[in-house]
């Protein structure tokens, strides 16, 4: 792959993938968790960025953008499912 | 108490770094023996220990636990940026801050 | 990992530094803003009930019908007291001698806020704080990066050699500063991140809340505000009622009256508890029946997890443990600045000696943009403080000009940075950044500040920052001598190193 669509690809992976991937992973957690909803909200908030940070190495850590995105998706594939289905009704 | 957390931070870092070859060396022209090696590192440990104790003391747990992390970093800097232009000032000081220190504590 | 660690380094470092900078700055914002209202430098202190008393006076003969009265007693740092009231929909401050019980005229400024406004939203509002935000992620990374790339980081770990030439005595500086204080720099990220995650990471409060951060807070603290009943009622006066506040929050700890419908039947006086003396940023708070006197309630106690936010908040806006601890974020902060700055220099030093012979136009186009992005930033900091005493007090808008003016200052440096002669730019924008900070103490003086003022014992801190600008204007002179070397002799010695460098390390 060329190397500029490469770099490109992995600028993606890290910002918007890693931004779905934190948001998604939040939210996941913010429904899970087995506390007041208050209290999740805060908890989740402040572990939130760690996968950020990680999804950020990982985008540039990887073989290529290619396996970025994979991985990225392949980690943020449940956590979306979890947020869609459980997504509280207005 | 905080500048005896300050000293003994100082002290305690520079335990560690002439614990190291490449600063002892710096110092008196030889590596350190195994026995002065281990020597330093304890004094290095005691050095932080106390460094934390004067913090909590100052402070209490939480906060004093934060302040001790700035003050390792503060000692350490201080200590980095002495080194290459006068190692026996930073001996020196890294020696009597202690005995300074424990002074202040009565 | 070296690629994402120099290139994004690079790609952020230069508003990494700006916001590293003021955010460094804010540590002591209330001393700034002190500083910058010299009106008040000459206020004498007084006991608590005594301020409140003729506070009371003052808000009831200037706002009677106010929303809502606000007085932010004096403390340690500030004799004057702070008033403030919101009337149809907007706020108004004044100062008041606490000692008399007359206001105080002050010139307008944003004083140290302008600082902590910088820091987290670049003076942008929402959009800003994104920015902030995206620079911050891409600061923890770099971090991140930094540790792992660092092959020998124990070996190292006291490593600096200044006579080294090109770029080791910068790698050195730069690891240092890195190194040393990274619990710190992990730390100040991190919770930074954290402070606003109900604008860019709202999904939690999407999911619970309908996206309002107020009804999240709503939860956690109680609100002892009625709503209007629309009855005159006579206000009884708020002095007595310090004493029945120092019983729940402790003796000295009240930092803040809040009146809510003051001359209403639904009013309530509420006071908030000083939390300088613990890492949370949170604020004990008891209530009053303003017009009965009656107890309304009391929070002492607080949501274990909105605590803990709460406490990452105070570890970011280091207003807790004094000003020893305060000055031990400020130094560490400056290491972290100076790591993010030497880190940028060092990014030309390395290409520099890599193409030894010929540097590209990429390579003088960031050498160059380095300089506005570091001394001019400086410059522009210290700006600040020189607009804040050069322009009228009286000067309608001042407010909007201390900030607005910095802009074209550090287009200057810019302009200076992109045109000038090479081995120029870093000593004379080095330079003026020192001239300003040695000549501040002189400015104070000569501009209305009374830094060692009768009124306040020992050492006011108007004292204090004139003698750290004098501390900052020295090392910046030192710095700007040690950049004024000669590029040639540098490069030569520097590619020499470099290949030595390189066979080391393989």
């Amino acid at each position: 792959m060329p190397r500029l669509l490469d770099l490109f690809g992995r600028l993606l992976a890290a910002s918007f993938g890693g931004y779905a991937l934190t948001y998604a992973f939040t939210g996941t957690l913010a429904l899970l968790l087995p506390v007041p909803r208050p209290d999740a909200v805060y908890i989740s908030a402040m572990i939130a960025f760690l996968p950020f940070a990680l999804a950020v190495l990982w985008a540039f850590a990887a073989r290529s953008a290619g396996r970025a995105w994979v991985v990225l998706l392949a980690a943020t594939a449940p956590c979306a499912m979890v947020l869609l289905l459980g997504w509280p009704a207005p | 108490m905080i500048l005896a957390g300050l000293l003994y931070s100082f002290a305690g870092m520079a335990a560690l770094c002439f614990a190291m070859d490449r600063h002892h060396r710096q110092l008196r022209h030889r590596a350190p023996a195994g026995g002065v090696r281990l020597a330093l590192r304890v004094l290095a440990a005691v050095g932080l220990a106390l460094a934390l104790l004067a913090c909590m003391e100052r402070w209490g747990w939480s906060m004093g636990l934060v302040a001790w992390f700035g003050m390792l970093a503060l000692g350490g800097l201080a200590l980095v940026f002495l080194l290459p232009y006068a190692p026996r000032t930073a001996a020196w000081l890294a020696v009597a801050g202690p005995i300074i220190a424990a002074f202040l504590r009565g | 990992m070296a690629w994402l660690h120099t290139w994004g380094g690079l790609a952020f470092g230069w508003l990494l530094f700006a916001i590293f900078l003021t955010g460094t700055l804010s540590v002591f914002e209330h001393e700034i803003s002190h500083w910058m209202r010299p009106e008040l430098h000459r206020v004498g202190a007084v006991s608590q009930a005594e301020a409140i008393a003729r506070a009371e006076r003052l808000l009831r003969h200037e706002a009677p019908h106010a929303a809502h009265w606000q007085i932010v007693l004096p403390d340690e740092g500030e004799a004057a007291a702070e008033l403030r009231w919101q009337q149809d929909g907007a706020w108004a401050t004044r100062y008041m001698d606490a000692a008399t019980g007359d206001p105080i005229a002050v010139r307008e400024t944003l004083g140290g806020h302008f600082f902590v406004d910088f820091h987290y939203s670049l003076m942008a509002g929402r959009t800003g704080i994104w920015v902030v935000a995206a620079a911050t992620v891409a600061m923890l990374a770099t971090l991140l990066s930094g540790i792992i790339i660092h092959k020998r980081i124990f070996r190292d770990f006291f490593t600096f050699r200044p006579r080294a030439t090109g770029q080791r005595a910068w790698l050195d500086a730069h690891n240092a500063c890195g190194v040393l204080a990274l619990p710190f720099h992990l730390m100040i990220t991190y919770t930074g991140l954290v402070i606003s995650f109900g604008i860019y990471m709202p999904v939690g409060l999407q999911l619970f809340f309908e996206n309002s951060a107020g009804a999240l807070r709503s939860q956690v603290v109680t609100s002892f505000e009625r709503s209007v009943a629309g009855q005159p009622a006579e206000l009884l006066p708020i002095a007595p009622f310090l004493e029945k506040a120092e019983a729940v929050l402790g003796q000295g700890a009240a930092q803040m009256v809040v009146v809510h419908d003051p001359g209403d039947a639904s009013a309530v006086i509420e006071f908030f508890r000083r939390f300088d003396d613990r890492i949370a940023a949170v604020a004990d708070h008891v209530a009053f029946d303003g017009v009965t006197g009656a107890w309304l309630g009391s929070q002492t106690e607080w949501n274990r997890a909105a605590l803990a936010w709460r406490t990452m908040v105070g570890l970011h806006l280091a207003q807790f443990g004094g000003d020893a601890m305060r000055w031990l974020y400020f130094l560490c902060g400056l290491a972290g600045t100076a790591m993010i700055g030497s880190g940028l220099v060092l990014f030309t030093a390395k290409r520099r000696t890599r193409h030894a012979a010929e540097a590209s136009r990429f390579d003088r186009s960031v050498a160059r943009l380095n300089v506005s992005a570091i001394a001019g930033v400086i410059i522009a900091c210290v700006a600040y403080l020189w607009f804040n005493r050069l322009l009228p007090a009286g000067l309608p808008g001042r407010e909007s000009w201390e900030v607005g003016l910095l802009l074209p200052v550090w287009l200057v440096s810019l302009t200076h940075a992109l045109v000038r002669r090479s081995d120029l730019v870093w000593p004379e924008q080095l330079g003026l950044a020192a001239f300003l900070c040695l000549a501040l103490p002189v400015l104070d003086a000569a501009t209305g500040g009374a830094p060692l003022s009768a009124a306040t014992p020992g050492l006011g801190s108007a004292a204090v920052l004139d003698l750290t600008a004098l501390g900052c204007g020295l090392a910046l002179a030192l710095v700007a001598r040690r950049l004024a070397r000669p590029d040639a002799r540098a490069v030569r010695k520097g590619a020499a190193d470099a290949r030595g460098l390189a066979r080391q390390n393989r």
